[in-house]
């Protein structure tokens, strides 16, 4: 199982679960683990793809998610510290004046 | 493998998966103690069924798969966790156990200086954010909005639908995916049986990291620089976002806010 299949039915699965917590959990700092869980999904896909391409592309790559990962957890949280600030609870529902 | 077996095995993994959709639905926050219960009974029989039919799969390593085997039952289970837990700081938790189980699955596939990057970024700075902004937003009592999922019907059912369509490739031919010359050498090196080689040309071990920086910094040193600037940007976005106005402001503010008794503009 430890073979290029396995590493895209694992990836897609986290990836699957996080999409699941992104659209169906209310707290916004609980969305934004599930956005990470997807990116880690992400990650086990590009490393198994590189590993069977047997070059580093697929690390190098995956090195990159790093960063935006990073990115996104900074600008998230910093959103979630506001929507704390503004409306003293973390519910997204509390941003639904911005809908259209 | 004959195809009459492949598509069983197709129709037996969309089967397991719509199982592990429909014990997600139960364990998502909203529900029944008894769903919830439900959830859980399905959730795990789903995952043993996964740990078996991996384990059966053994391929020329016996060893990796069973790390495999390990890491991505842990994996799983922590995701799933995260995304149920009611208590935020227990999905945090749960997200690391995901986090360092994915490390163990790259050092499984020979990416041990990302694993060890994982591990430094995601335990040493994201972790480490997500448990302030966490303690910042602790309330009392638990807060309304974990208790309750926003219609978790409709999200299980579309990720149900995009791991399907991506397990469906289960069953193809990989030299139909991809490059056909790479598929073939690696089917064949490995006896027909595993997409996986041998590593030869791919470096595990402490030259694993050279080679990849030299990767980054050869090939990809544009895309680098502009990681960096990425990071700076979002830098500044953050401190933007979560600045704390002068009282002066505030208050200026807050008159505004007042006067025309909607929310203040951010100055």
């Amino acid at each position: 199982m430890a073979n290029l299949h396995g590493y895209l039915l694992l990836g897609a699965m986290l990836f699957g679960l996080g999409l699941v917590g992104f659209l169906a959990r209310r707290n916004l700092i609980v969305i934004f683990l599930s956005a990470e869980l997807m990116l880690q999904g992400v990650v086990l896909n590009l490393v198994g793809f590189g590993r069977f391409h047997r070059d580093l592309d697929g690390q190098a790559f995956a090195g990159f998610i790093l960063v935006i990962a990073a990115v996104e957890a900074g600008l998230g949280l910093a959103l979630a510290v506001l929507l704390l600030r503004r409306k003293g609870t973390p519910d997204v529902e509390a941003w639904r004046a911005l809908r259209g | 493998m004959v195809a009459v077996s492949d598509s069983i095995i197709l129709w037996s993994l969309y089967g397991v998966l719509a199982l592990g959709a429909a014990g997600l639905f139960g364990l998502l926050p909203g529900g029944s103690d008894r769903r919830k219960w439900a959830g859980a009974v399905v959730s795990l029989a789903v995952l043993v069924a996964m740990i078996v039919a991996g384990a059966r799969t053994m391929d020329t390593d016996g060893r990796a798969t069973f790390y495999f085997c390990v890491f991505g039952s842990l994996a799983l289970f922590g995701a799933v966790r995260v995304i149920t837990h009611r208590q935020p700081a227990y999905s945090a938790l749960y997200f690391l156990l995901v986090t360092l189980a994915v490390a163990g699955l790259l050092v499984i596939a020979d990416a041990v200086y990302l694993a060890a990057g994982l591990v430094i970024v995601y335990t040493g700075a994201i972790f480490v954010t997500y448990s302030f902004v966490i303690l910042l937003a602790r309330q009392g009592a638990a807060s309304p909005c974990d208790s309750q999922a926003r219609e978790p019907m409709a999200a299980v059912a579309v990720a149900f639908l995009l791991v399907a369509s991506v397990a469906s490739l289960r069953t193809e031919d990989p030299a139909a995916l991809m490059n056909k010359q790479v598929a073939a050498h690696t089917l064949s090196a490995a006896g027909g049986g595993s997409v996986f080689a041998e590593t030869a040309g791919l470096d595990a071990g402490p030259a694993n990291g050279r080679e990849v920086v030299k990767t980054l910094l050869t090939r990809h040193a544009v895309a680098v620089e502009v990681s960096g600037v990425l990071l700076l940007v979002a830098m500044i976005g953050a401190s933007w976002f979560a600045r704390r106005r002068s009282p002066a402001a505030a208050e200026e503010g807050a008159k505004a806010s007042g006067r025309t008794g909607s929310e203040a503009a951010p100055s």
